[in-house]
């Protein structure tokens, strides 16, 4: 892509023009030779400067690096490269201004700026400057337009030009850790009870191998043939499938005027489920389903994949909290969430309305005439201290480089 | 921050600035100082940092310095008040070199050395100054470059967001290497020190050397296009320089040694006023700068005598001789109207319009100067017919034709007046002593002869003695005695104006006008530059005596200059010491010494003392081809004023035909042709030599990406940690890994070499190029292994 080189006097350079303007008077005024050839030996670096610094951005590009999908408080290096295309002529000091800002971020309109300088470019060959990122808050960055700038070799004559080519980085929700709690809360046969789990399917599981008999093992499992070969009692051995499905809801219901406890509970809120997500989906074998309260709403369905991650994950990175919604409208917003013997789970930002037994049987969806049972449903109020027996929240990304340092 | 190489740089333009003021001022003092100031700054200040002034004792310093500096500066006279400014800017440079060195302090340091330079071109004008300059510029662009990359090495990082722009207090707009808020958190990686380290390699030295030798090319070409509006009076008004010694009176007075002042006067070319080649002169020739034809035996002193009634005239055109000959003459700051030349002196074009000639005396002098023009050099072109053959004829013609008998009178009186002795019965020997030679050795002979013997008394004796040791004689003289009578009768030693004056009087004795010429007889010749040095010491006197025109002997005057008013016999009866000096064998140090003397002369001429008629002449309209080329038409005041004229009048045609000159627009087709052909031929060979020099390189694409092994063997160098010729990287990295263990505090760091050595081999050996994150990680661990060992 071919650019325009904008070339312009630099603060340094008005400093220096002033000098020669100075030196050039008096050796006029004075008729002073000497003064004369000291004008011509400043004149003449700043022409050098005006013409270098053209040749230097001739034929100059960048193309910047960026990971696909990253989580808030992960550090990841952002690498600019810069290449020189000319045939001769080696680009000094060229300065890389990068911008970046988060998109529906308060400082939107004044992002980030970084200054690197790639020390050299050889004719033909590029060469790549870095910083590190640490995005603090889930959602969209945009990273550009890049402007390249020299003003090699002195300083005086400032060129440039803009590569308005920008970048998109979606930032995920930073992510905790689940407790013990959470994965007994899950493989509970039913929430609020301690059942053992019920196995799937007609037989009792899927099969996987043979082994000798033992007592207790039932007769449907032994397998004659090899039985026959063998001599002695071999039974078919079954993988125990339980039941992992999962229904989750999360509620970001926030104030309409939110205080910043009330951000914080919405972040982590969000936090929170896109761990189990991840987790869920990472260990795969069930299904999921979500629905989400919020700005937008949406809902999920389907097995627990990475796919499904990265859908569920994409959606919140830029989800908002809502503040129009009762709790029986978020329940109501989803009807067919989940199946009966599915553990359902409200992650919610408010407190649990079930709470309240008279309370209760309000709560029962409308379309489908079926309420929530209430011995598989779980609702998780991250305002209080009843999160904390699920989530280790993810931890404070501010001292990333200060550990490292350390 | 202190970068040590920027400091040292500065130090050395500090010091070379200084020293031409110090050229200026004619006074080491300022230049020693700094010298020793800028050596303990860099040591001490910069390098140690054991002395350090903070910036409120510094301010005092300098408020101090400009107090004592104003002191001079109230005492009258620019030269004084320039030099103040030379002082109070020296002091606030002392000053600036003991603070701690950030990027203000930098910057201050190369303006007040760029002031000091500036003012010293003010105050200097010598070739000493045009070398320093030189050298100042060469080592003030590398010192340029050196700032520019501090200041853009320092902005690295991250530019803080503040709503305030340049408002905003200096310490927000810093840029931070980390940049810290709510969305976001960014560090730089490659910054500081290492990141100037990266850009100040030896490959800097190549476009640095663009820039310096562009600026050497650029500001000459500046210098001699931009047209000048006067004379380069500055230089004229502040030289100080004055002729001392030489004046229009004798004086026979003084005694005591007499000082061969080797102060130069002078320098006189001559050439072939019609071809312009260089003429040879054989011998010295004498350059009259007066003529005195009254010798007061009272006070012993010879003056003019003849005063002037008559204004000065304009010199005469020349007649039309085979050998006429061009003097160029630049004299040195004289302070009086007198000036220098072989005569008989014509004027030419060239003849500068305020030369006049006196009536009565006949010599040249300056009419009308003021006391600033009088202390400036004078440049003056003259032609003679004085040489055939090279030699300067003995005789020189009698400048009046003597047309009208008033004419003739007046020249008889003169004649009677140049045979007066004052007081004849102070010089009986000198007389007895004149007649006895007379009737010896020319007793027919006409004046001419009697001259010549006279002379050769002088000259062929070894009676005589030159001397300029008047303490020797001293004892000798006779008081109440004449002083040339006593030369001649008593002790017989004396310098040329002894030796003249009693020449003059034998030959006034004998009946003969004669007079006594002053001037120069120069014997320092200048093959370089085709010029006689003119020195204090050439100072000559020397004898004029009348001949009518029949004992004028034949064939020493030209035809036309041959008429009925005589010529004048010039007679020099000082025993010279050396002919032939000056022209003798050239060694190297005669050629270095020529060459050095010849460029100074060309400084003065087409540098410091260029002036709008010079440039003219010399640059612009040989560059013009004879004025016609568009580019010094544009140039020329003259030029726009046609041009204003024409358009006025709406003659566009005209216009457009106005100074095309052929010649000159196919010289610049042919020179754009050239200028094309070599661009294209170097594009075109630019490939082949850089594929040639790759092959000659092993594994150039390697190279850049390797340099993080080679910054890995230096960062070890550091602790005494050297890869020995038969180790391989990785055993190497393994010594350094138990070296570093060893030592507790960088124990931690041991695994880095290896670690290091393993990407090394991956892309040495591997070809696999290391991606971005592993590149980043690289760096990183070279950074800590640089900090931990650092600590």
């Amino acid at each position: 892509m071919r650019v325009r080189v904008k070339t312009r006097i630099s603060l340094e350079g008005w400093y220096y023009l002033a000098i020669i303007l100075f030196i050039a008077g008096g050796a006029a005024l004075g008729e002073v030779n000497l003064l004369l050839a000291l004008t011509g030996m400043l004149v003449g670096p700043l022409l050098f400067n005006w013409r270098f610094v053209q040749l230097t951005l001739r034929r100059v590009d960048v193309s910047r690096r960026l990971p696909w999908r990253i989580n808030a408080g992960d550090v990841f290096t952002v690498a600019i490269a810069a290449r020189n295309q000319r045939r001769r002529l080696t680009s000094w000091t060229l300065v890389v201004e990068d911008r970046v800002a988060r998109i529906g971020g308060a400082d939107e309109r004044r992002p980030h700026q970084v200054r690197l300088v790639v020390p050299r470019v050889d004719p033909g060959q590029s060469c790549t400057v870095q910083y590190r990122l640490q995005p603090r808050q889930r959602g969209r960055y945009r990273f550009g337009p890049v402007r390249v700038s020299t003003r090699f070799p002195l300083g005086l004559i400032r060129g440039s030009f803009k590569n308005p080519e920008t970048h998109f980085l979606l930032v995920y929700p930073p992510l905790g850790h689940l407790t013990t709690n959470w994965v007994q809360l899950v493989n509970s046969r039913s929430l609020g009870s301690h059942n053992e789990g019920r196995r799937q399917g007609g037989l009792d599981g899927d099969y996987y191998g043979l082994r000798e008999w033992r007592d207790g093992d039932s007769q449907r499992w032994i397998h004659w043939r090899t039985s026959a070969k063998l001599g002695e009692l071999a039974v078919r051995q079954f993988e125990q499938q339980r039941n992992n499905d999962l229904t989750l809801l999360l509620d970001l219901w926030q104030p309409e005027t939110p205080s910043q406890p009330d951000l914080d509970t919405t972040e982590l809120a969000i936090s929170f489920a896109a761990t189990v997500v991840t987790s869920l989906c990472k260990r795969g074998g069930s299904r999921l389903t979500l629905g989400i309260v919020g700005a937008p709403p949406r809902q999920w369905n389907g097995p627990a994949t990475a796919m499904l991650a990265e859908e569920i994950l994409d959606h919140l990175a830029l989800a908002g909290p809502t503040s129009a919604v009762t709790p029986q409208q978020a329940l109501n917003h989803f009807p067919t969430l989940g199946s009966a013997d599915t553990a359902t789970v409200v992650i919610s930002t408010r407190s649990d309305p079930f709470a309240n037994p008279v309370a209760a049987p309000q709560y029962e969806s409308q379309s489908g005439g079926r309420p929530f049972p209430p011995g598989r449903f779980q609702w998780i109020d991250c305002r209080g201290d009843e999160l904390q027996q699920y989530f280790f929240p993810p931890q404070k990304p501010a001292e990333a480089f200060g550990e490292r340092r350390a | 921050m202190a970068n040590l190489t920027l400091s040292i740089i500065l130090a050395i333009m500090a010091s070379m600035s200084t020293l031409m003021l110090g050229i200026g001022q004619r006074s080491p003092i300022l230049p020693a100082l700094t010298l020793l100031a800028v050596t303990n700054s860099v040591i001490f200040t910069d390098k140690l940092g054991w002395f350090r002034l903070n910036r409120f004792v510094a301010n005092l310093a300098m408020l101090v310095a400009a107090f004592f500096s104003l002191y001079g500066f109230m005492e009258a006279g620019s030269e004084r008040q320039l030099m103040a400014i030379a002082n109070l800017l020296v002091y606030v440079q002392l000053v600036l070199l003991f603070q701690e060195k950030n990027r203000r302090v930098y910057g201050q340091l190369a303006m007040f050395s760029l002031l000091q330079v500036v003012v010293a071109a003010l105050l200097s004008h010598g070739l000493e100054f045009g070398a320093l300059l030189v050298l100042y510029a060469v080592v003030a662009l590398w010192g340029s470059v050196l700032f520019y990359i501090h200041r853009e090495v320092e902005q690295v990082g991250v530019v803080p967001r503040t709503r305030f722009g340049w408002f905003a207090p200096s310490r927000s707009r810093r840029h931070a290497a980390r940049g810290d808020d709510a969305a976001a958190a960014i560090e730089v990686l490659e910054q500081g020190q290492a990141l100037n380290r990266a850009i100040v390699t030896r490959r800097l030295a190549a476009p640095v050397s663009s820039l310096v030798l562009a600026t050497l090319v650029f500001a000459p070409v500046f210098f001699y296009i931009v047209p000048r509006t006067g004379g380069a009076n500055w230089q004229r008004g502040m030289s100080g320089q004055r002729l001392v010694g030489f004046s229009p009176e004798v004086s026979l007075k003084e005694m005591g040694q007499l000082l061969q002042n080797d102060q130069r006067v002078m320098r006189v070319s001559f050439s072939n006023a019609r071809s312009g080649e260089p003429y040879t002169v054989i011998g010295h020739p004498y350059l009259r700068g007066g003529i005195l034809a009254l010798y007061s035996s009272t006070d012993h002193r010879w003056q003019q005598g003849l005063g002037s009634s008559q204004p000065p005239r304009t010199l005469n055109s020349p007649p039309d001789a085979r050998d006429l000959v061009r003097q160029d003459v630049l004299l040195e700051p004289a302070g009086n109207r007198l000036l220098f030349s072989l005569y008989p002196a014509y004027a030419i074009s060239d003849t500068p319009h305020d030369l006049r000639i006196d009536a009565n005396t006949h010599h040249l002098l300056r009419s009308a100067a003021s006391d600033r023009e009088l202390n400036a050099e004078y440049r003056y072109s003259i032609v003679t017919t004085a040489f055939r053959f090279g030699a300067q004829l003995p005789v020189l013609p009698h400048p009046e034709k003597l047309v009208t008998a008033t004419d003739r009178q007046e020249f008889e009186l003169a004649k009677q007046w140049l045979r007066h002795i004052d007081h004849p019965e102070a010089f009986p020997q000198l007389i007895a002593l004149a007649d006895s030679i007379v009737q010896e050795r020319a007793p027919q002979g006409n004046n001419y002869d009697r001259a010549r013997a006279l002379e050769a008394h002088f000259l062929n004796t070894e009676m005589y003695r030159y001397t300029l040791a008047l303490t020797e004689i001293a004892p000798l003289r006779r008081p109440g005695v004449d002083p040339i009578e006593d030369f001649v009768a008593n002790h017989h030693s004396g310098h040329c104006e002894y030796f003249a004056s009693a020449l003059t009087l034998m030959l006034r004795s004998q009946g003969i006008p004669a007079r006594l010429a002053i001037g120069y007889r120069p014997h320092e010749f200048n093959f370089v530059g085709n010029y006689f040095v003119v020195r204090q010491r050439d100072a000559h006197a020397w004898v004029e005596a009348y001949l009518e025109p029949h004992e004028i002997p034949q064939g020493v005057l030209y035809a036309e200059e041959e008429h009925a008013a005589g010529g004048w016999l010039r007679l020099d009866p000082t025993p010279s010491a050396d002919e032939n000096q000056g022209r003798g064998r050239v060694g190297l140090f005669d050629r270095a010494s020529n060459s050095l003397d010849y460029a100074r002369w060309l400084w003065n001429d087409y540098v410091s003392r260029l002036t709008e008629e010079r440039q003219k002449r010399a640059i612009l309209n040989p560059l013009a081809l004879d004025r016609r080329l568009p580019l010094a038409g544009l140039l020329d005041g003259d030029f726009w004023r046609v041009m204003a004229e024409q358009a006025r009048s709406g003659n566009w045609r005209v216009l457009l035909a106005y100074r095309f000159n052929w010649r000159a627009g196919l010289a610049a087709v042919l020179a754009g042709a050239v200028i094309w052909l070599a661009t294209r031929a170097l594009r075109a060979l630019g490939p082949r030599l850089r594929r040639r020099s790759r092959q000659t390189r092993s594994g150039p694409r390697h190279a850049p990406v390797v340099a993080f092994y080679r910054q890995l063997e230096k960062t070890l160098a550091r602790q005494g940690l050297r890869r020995s010729a038969s180790q391989t990287q990785r055993q190497f990295a393994e010594a350094a890994a138990r070296h570093l263990a060893a030592s507790p505090p960088h124990a931690d760091l041991a695994p880095i070499p290896a670690r290091i050595v393993d990407a090394f081999y991956q892309v040495r050996f591997g070809h696999r190029l290391p991606d971005a994150t592993q590149e980043a990680e690289i760096r990183l661990q070279l950074r800590q292994l640089e900090q931990g060992l650092a600590n």
